[in-house]
């Protein structure tokens, strides 16, 4: 990157506080509508996370937010500008995009699909120049899978794939990161991991940072802010202590939660039960 | 339509196999004596060159000299040539794979199918002439023609057409004599069976009705029949018989068997054996194959004017005088 | 055991590719300059390798003129206006037919779709037919319309939300195809002095070779290849499926109808000069694919070359083996493609990728 757009880039950064605010967005697939009277500040440099229940909209959040779903009532801005005034490409150049899961049946270099995410900055018929090479370099660094370089992206493992996604994602040097349930398809040590890379470049690069999660517990630790969604709404959203209390999670979730402490870290972590079956406690129980 | 085994009726009994390699070398020796006539039969023939002709597509077509190099691409161009006695002279230097009669055509070089031409064969014989027909197509011959190539197209689908063509192929060929003989005798023809068949519609009060199955019926095949246009379908008139396919309105076109089957007609001509309608269980229901009137023919002579339609045109008059 | 061996193949892939796209280049151009000197000097009329020389080096602009030797002018007829503008109308139709291959791949994001089984040849074809039908003089733009229409009609019905299952793709596609063809077949019947030019339209192939018909291509084939140059990247990025590629910053809807339409005029060209040929647009980029990979850069143009062989090499198989006969060129390629087709169709069921 040229040291004019570095700069411009510097300045962009300084000049808002918020990354994405949504205000009373309504949005949806064809007719029917998902989200409703949603109303949301991301602030930059947060590491933000969505929770919620199966279909309560978490996806179609983080979609409408690139744009990829239309909004039918509301308003969006992104880093300063009305989110109907940008195109795919604008977004691109400041939003990167992990998907729950790569679907493609072509046989890409791991190289070649990282390099891909450069493609927002290129001007036209360009295929990328020796800065372009050293930012897939980094990308590829930091997330650790430069020895995957020359493999084909149908033979690596589900976790080096989603690495790889997220190198690709960071070639867009963007200022936001959308992760869509980014652990589902991994093991237990690579959503650690996956989870650690992501607190990493949140604290040293103050990369703004949105993921759903299904894992109460990995957001618990890492999260700043939560984002609880119910029934296409937000049921509550603030401070990731704060809004994951027993009582809460068991009116969004149908189920008992039992809240405890790590000792190590001091975050929260929980255990949940379904009411009155086999596997749960006993009815006299009370929670502190 | 290529059935090899099929006894003909308007052709004698094909030369033993034995025997026509013989033939074929006596007739190789009449060509080139042949040649030694050539002048003289082209000073006969009566035609003045340079000559400007209009062919049957309406295309004007020029010859500097006497065409010595002719091309003939389809085979009734072929039969037609021949029996002007150009395939004698030697100046028929090239047919198509179809063209399998008059025997000789054997000898002389193939150019291939009927569509598309291939150009490229046609002109490494250098032709000064080729003779094409309305089954090659507008296109290829437009193509020829702009390659330099001259080409005079004739287009013989009615009987009238096909006596034109053939007087046209004469005047190009330098041989309007031949042709305006053998257009003779066929007229003399037409008019000998038109007389029989007259009669024979007089005494049985109607026409015979007439099926025509193209190729031969095979169980399980769709019957293609001729339709209205044709001279085999004129001919059928003539003798005193009605082509049941004449209600079609192609000149080329499928039947269904439900349609032959009401239509029931009186006498069928195929190119298979009659032997396999007979023992059909559904053919028996049809008066043809009740008063065993099934014939075996070469319905190729009947779409290719020549000598031998002038047999054919006999051997169908006296199929249908005895037939009832 | 036979894994490691397997990753130890894979770790290479990248470094592979590399060498591959060069040793590709090289020995597709060396086909191609191999197989154009035979293409001109086989054939049914049989010409002196000699005299073909002499034709050519007296057809050379300029110094053509100095040469003092004579040469036979039906013979240069041969192979200046039949062999060598049929010659140059394979290489074009086989780029053009396995360039729209390429697009509809990356557009339909699998690697079965290809101008023929989506039903865009028979659109084409049924453009062609209603022209020759009502003497409407610009053959390519009718074919061009039939195409659009075709692609346009089966990327309609078979997109499902925002997603175009190969199942139904494949089966809309040979549904609407074989619709197609039998409107065309029905004007075949209705305007029987045309049909049989018809009937060898459907079975595909260049019985003959003229310049006009190459000029009259060109300005299509210009058009579609420069507009598929400008998109190269976009390619590309379909292959990750179309949220990846939004993710990216891909205008989706209007690169999906620059595409279509790009591919329309290509597969317009070709089958407006040699009717409906099956199964290039499958073969060449599959074959390039596999030795290159799927990156659009070197799939491109490495495809347009290699459909070009191989349909000149079809060609002149056809035009020689039953010589004087020919054999459409369709035919060969329907003989090589189609078996090939339900290996792929096999293959790829066994990976269970769909």
């Amino acid at each position: 990157m040229k040291p004019a757009r570095i700069q411009a880039r510097k300045k962009e950064i300084r000049q808002y506080e918020e990354g994405v605010i949504l205000s009373n967005v309504q949005t949806g697939y064809d007719r029917k509508i998902v989200l409703q009277e949603i109303n949301l500040t991301v602030r930059m440099g947060g590491f933000l996370c969505l929770l919620g229940p199966n279909g309560s909209g978490k996806s179609t959040l983080l979609k409408t937010i690139i744009k990829y779903l239309p909004v039918s009532a509301g308003r969006i801005t992104l880093l300063g500008n009305d989110l109907s005034s940008l195109t795919p490409k604008d977004i691109a150049r400041r939003v990167g995009v992990v998907p729950q899961k790569l679907d493609t049946r072509f046989e890409l270099t791991v190289r070649e699909l990282v390099m891909l995410g450069r493609y927002p900055h290129l001007r036209p018929l360009s295929f990328g120049d020796a800065e372009d090479g050293r930012i897939v370099e980094e990308s590829m660094a930091a997330v650790d899978i430069l020895h995957l370089g020359d493999r084909l992206i149908t033979e690596i493992s589900g976790g080096e794939l989603q690495r790889a996604i997220v190198a690709q994602a960071l070639t867009q040097t963007p200022q936001i990161l959308i992760l869509d349930e980014p652990t589902t398809h991994l093991d237990i040590s690579h959503q650690i991991a996956l989870c650690e890379l992501l607190l990493k470049l949140n604290q040293e690069k103050g990369l703004t940072i949105i993921a759903a999660l299904h894992d109460l517990n990995l957001a618990a630790r890492y999260c700043q802010e939560v984002v609880l969604l119910k029934d296409g709404k937000v049921f509550a959203a603030g401070l990731t202590d704060e809004v994951l209390s027993e009582a809460l999670l068991e009116e969004v979730y149908g189920v008992r939660v039992r809240k405890e402490r790590d000792p190590f870290t001091g975050k929260p972590y929980f255990t949940y039960y379904t009411k009155n079956n086999l596997c749960s406690p006993p009815a006299e129980y009370e929670y502190s | 339509m290529l059935n090899k085994n099929t006894p003909y009726i308007g052709r004698g009994p094909g030369p033993e196999k034995k025997y026509r390699f013989l033939l074929a070398f006596i007739l190789l020796i009449l060509v080139l004596s042949a040649e030694a006539n050539l002048i003289t039969a082209a000073a006969k023939g009566g035609t003045e060159f340079p000559l400007t002709v209009t062919d049957q597509f309406a295309r004007e077509v020029t010859l500097k000299r006497m065409p010595r190099r002719i091309v003939s691409v389809s085979p009734a161009n072929t039969e037609i040539l021949f029996a002007l006695g150009l395939g004698a002279e030697r100046r028929i230097v090239g047919v198509t794979n179809w063209c399998d009669y008059p025997p000789e055509v054997r000898f002389i070089e193939k150019v291939g199918d009927l569509y598309p031409l291939n150009l490229e064969k046609i002109i490494s014989l250098r032709p000064d002439l080729v003779v094409a027909s309305d089954i090659n197509g507008k296109e290829d011959v437009d193509r020829l023609t702009e390659l330099g190539v001259t080409v005079a197209t004739v287009n013989p689908t009615t009987l009238r057409s096909s006596l034109e063509a053939i007087e046209l192929l004469g005047r190009l060929t330098g041989k309007t004599p031949q042709a305006g003989k053998l257009v003779k005798r066929i007229q003399q023809g037409i008019t000998q069976i038109e007389r029989r068949g007259k009669i024979l519609t007089a005494n049985r009060g109607k026409p015979l009705k007439v099926l025509v199955i193209l190729g031969g019926a095979y169980e399980g095949q769709p019957i293609w029949t001729t339709g209205p246009g044709t001279f085999l379908d004129e001919l059928i008139t003539l003798t005193g018989g009605e082509n049941i396919g004449h209600q079609l309105n192609l000149r080329w076109a499928q039947m269904s068997m439900e349609h032959v089957l009401k239509c029931n007609p009186d006498v069928i001509l195929t190119e298979s054996d009659g032997e396999e309608l007979y023992r059909n269980k559904l053919w028996a229901f049809l008066s043809a194959v009740q008063k065993r009137q099934v014939y075996t023919v070469d319905i190729n002579v009947f779409s290719r004017p020549g000598p031998r339609l002038l047999e054919a045109m006999e051997g169908l008059s006296l199929l249908m005088e005895k037939s009832e | 055991m036979c894994r490691i061996a397997r990753e130890e193949k894979n770790i290479e892939a990248g470094r592979k590719r590399e060498a591959h796209k060069k040793l590709t280049v090289v020995i597709l151009l060396l086909c191609l300059s191999i197989l154009i000197p035979v293409a001109i000097v086989v054939g049914s009329a049989d010409l002196r390798v000699l005299e073909v020389c002499k034709i050519l080096l007296k057809s050379l602009p300029l110094v053509g003129e100095g040469f003092a030797f004579s040469v036979d002018p039906f013979a240069q007829t041969i192979i200046l206006n039949l062999r060598l503008p049929r010659i140059i109308l394979s290489i074009l139709v086989g780029a053009a037919l396995s360039v729209s291959g390429v697009i509809f791949q990356a557009l339909f994001g699998n690697p079965l779709a290809e101008p023929y089984v989506l039903g865009t040849s028979a659109g084409a074809a049924l453009g062609v037919a209603l022209a020759f039908f009502f003497n409407f003089s610009s053959v390519p733009l009718s074919a061009f319309i039939g195409a659009l229409g075709a692609t346009a009609l089966v990327y309609g019905i078979s997109r499902v939300g925002k997603k175009v299952p190969i199942t139904v793709l494949l089966l809309s596609g040979v549904a609407l195809g074989s619709l197609l063809s039998a409107v065309t077949s029905l004007l075949m019947l209705l305007h029987k002095e045309e049909h049989l030019k018809v009937l060898i339209f459907t079975m595909g192939g260049f019985p003959t070779g003229d310049w006009s018909k190459v000029t009259g291509i060109l300005p299509y084939l210009c058009v579609g290849a420069i507009i598929v140059l400008l998109y190269l990247r976009d390619l590309d990025l379909l292959l990750l499926g179309e949220e990846k590629a939004h993710q990216l910053g891909v205008d989706l809807p209007r690169l999906q109808i620059i595409l279509v339409f790009s591919a329309s005029l290509l597969v317009a060209a070709a089958v407006s000069v040699s009717g409906i040929i099956g199964f290039v647009g499958l073969m060449a980029p599959h074959f390039v694919r596999l030795i290159v990979g799927p990156e659009h850069k070197s799939l491109f143009p490495l495809s347009a070359l290699a459909g070009g062989v191989f349909l000149l090499a079809a060609d002149t198989i056809g035009r020689t083996v039953f010589s004087p006969l020919e054999l459409p060129v369709g035919i060969i390629t329907a003989l090589t493609g189609a078996p090939f087709f339900l290996y792929l169709l096999r293959r790829k069921r066994r990976s269970g990728l769909f």
